[in-house]
């Protein structure tokens, strides 16, 4: 009994990996383009971030609120309905069309640009008050505190939930899937689509997914690593 | 020049409620060493933190080296590019080598080119005993020599003015002596300085006045050995005390 399941078990997988292994060059060319999207995307949000985040903090009322009202426009929104606004709507008022890859990667930026402003926002906040009053005491302006003393170490604090974030980036390309931008999630529905084998090809795709996601936490490692000051970091300056 | 470097004028405020500075006045002299005692929550950080506008204050003028800094008019910048701040948590920058932390304000707001700044780092870094750790970051410093650092980063900037906010207050009793010493001999190549501190024997040596804060008014001034030997306000001689016994 046991035995028999066991060894159905196995033609199963022996079946899936014959099946899947001279696909995978073609789901991997979908993986390609969602790496790239998800990078392009993390860089315009985390331009977006680091400026919306200090306009946040900056005490200035009329940028602190635009960026505030950004940053719940985008949070309060679902990414779908973002996607289909630009790609679908945008076109309509404007007459400006973007190709499907561009749109995903203008809206997944904007999108992430939110997030990473919160991220940004909570690394300045932790930033103990004396380095800026010490940075202004040497003749800085606010903006030049902020630049050379503040944002280098918040940026050092935050970075494993930038990884964070560029993994979520990742993984969240695969709604780009209703505007048929041929990512990976796109690349294994055509596969399933003719050859009705569902389990097998998600489940190849969503391994795909997951090693990519566990490489960037690794090079995230080797990122915190290099970037490590002494007593600079999660354990906090020493005195 | 015998006008005084630092002049401040019935200076007030408040927190809320909280009444920290109810008219303070005194002046300092070019060259002069004033320590400035005091228990805690008297407004002493307060008060220095006001002279280069860190806090604003409420009411009241500073005059330093006859600008008046309370002029919502005057370059801020200005003022403090010529007065140095030592803070009890010494706030070196962290992520930046102990060179780093001198030379930045100099490149980017005294506009010095690169080498002269470098050149000015490691002198003020030798002044302070220090020249071998140039290239070490804050982090990995005793507390005692980031305080150092610290002072020679305040230095660097060729102040007419330095304030000292508790610069021993944080740190490890074994390293007190390391500072004063540097401050000791920063005093007696005839720098400005206004010093907050609880260190009795520092104010005896190197103060040339000494004044006693309490509920956000000076209570006295004297030099520092009628200060120490002949208190007259009660306030004063209770607070002595109790510094003594600490001891």
């Amino acid at each position: 009994m046991v035995f028999e399941w066991l060894s159905n078990f196995w033609h199963w997988i022996v079946s899936t990996i014959e099946f899947m292994w001279d696909k995978i060059p073609f789901l991997l060319e979908g993986a390609k383009l969602t790496i790239y999207i998800a990078t392009m995307a993390f860089f315009i949000g985390l331009a977006i971030g680091v400026i919306m985040g200090i306009l946040r903090v900056s005490g200035i009322g009329v940028l602190e609120k635009i960026a505030t009202l950004y940053v719940e426009l985008i949070r309060g929104t679902p990414l779908v309905v973002q996607i289909l606004i630009v790609y679908f709507g945008i076109p309509i008022v404007t007459g400006l069309r973007f190709d499907p890859i561009l749109a995903g990667i203008l809206t997944m930026g904007l999108n992430s640009g939110a997030y990473q402003a919160e991220i940004v926002r909570s690394g300045i906040k932790g930033i103990p008050r004396g380095q800026l009053e010490a940075a202004e005491s040497l003749g800085f302006t606010y903006w030049q505190s902020m630049r050379y003393v503040i944002i280098p170490q918040a940026i050092r604090i935050v970075i494993p939930a930038l990884v964070n974030e560029y993994a979520t980036i990742l993984k969240d390309t695969s709604i780009l899937i209703i505007i048929g931008v041929a990512e990976l999630t796109r690349k294994g529905q055509y596969i399933a689509a003719w050859s009705f084998r569902y389990f097998e090809v998600y489940i190849t795709v969503a391994l795909i997914y997951l090693i990519m996601v566990l490489l960037i936490s690794r090079a995230a490692r080797i990122l915190e690593r290099k970037l490590r000051i002494p007593g600079l970091g999660v354990t906090g300056a020493r005195i | 020049m015998t006008d005084p470097i630092l002049k401040v004028k019935d200076l007030h405020k408040s927190y809320g409620d909280l009444h920290v500075l109810k008219g303070v006045s005194f002046e300092v002299k070019r060259g002069e060493t004033v320590v400035i005692m005091g228990p805690s929550g008297s407004g002493k950080s307060t008060l220095l933190r006001c002279i280069i506008r860190l806090v604003e204050p409420d009411s009241g003028d500073i005059w330093i080296d006859g600008v008046r800094v309370t002029d919502p008019k005057t370059d801020l910048i200005e003022i403090r590019k010529h007065v140095g701040f030592v803070f009890q948590q010494f706030n070196l920058f962290p992520h930046m080598r102990v060179i780093d932390n001198i030379t930045l304000a100099l490149t980017k707001v005294h506009k010095l080119p690169e080498d002269e700044a470098v050149k000015r780092a490691l002198e003020v870094l030798k002044k302070v005993g220090l020249e071998d750790k140039a290239y070490a970051y804050p982090g990995e410093l005793s507390g005692g020599q980031q305080q150092r650092v610290a002072i020679a980063r305040a230095l660097a900037i060729e102040p007419k003015l330095i304030l000292f906010d508790e610069p021993t207050s944080a740190l490890d009793p074994e390293l007190i002596g390391e500072v004063l010493k540097t401050m000791e001999q920063i005093a007696e190549e005839g720098k400005t300085m206004v010093v907050v501190t609880h260190e009795i024997d520092f104010a005896k040596e190197v103060a040339d006045r000494v004044l006693f804060i309490d509920y956000g008014r000076i209570l006295e001034e004297a030099d520092a050995k009628t200060f120490f030997s002949n208190p007259k306000h009660p306030r004063l001689r209770a607070f002595l005390r109790r510094l003594l016994e600490r001891v």
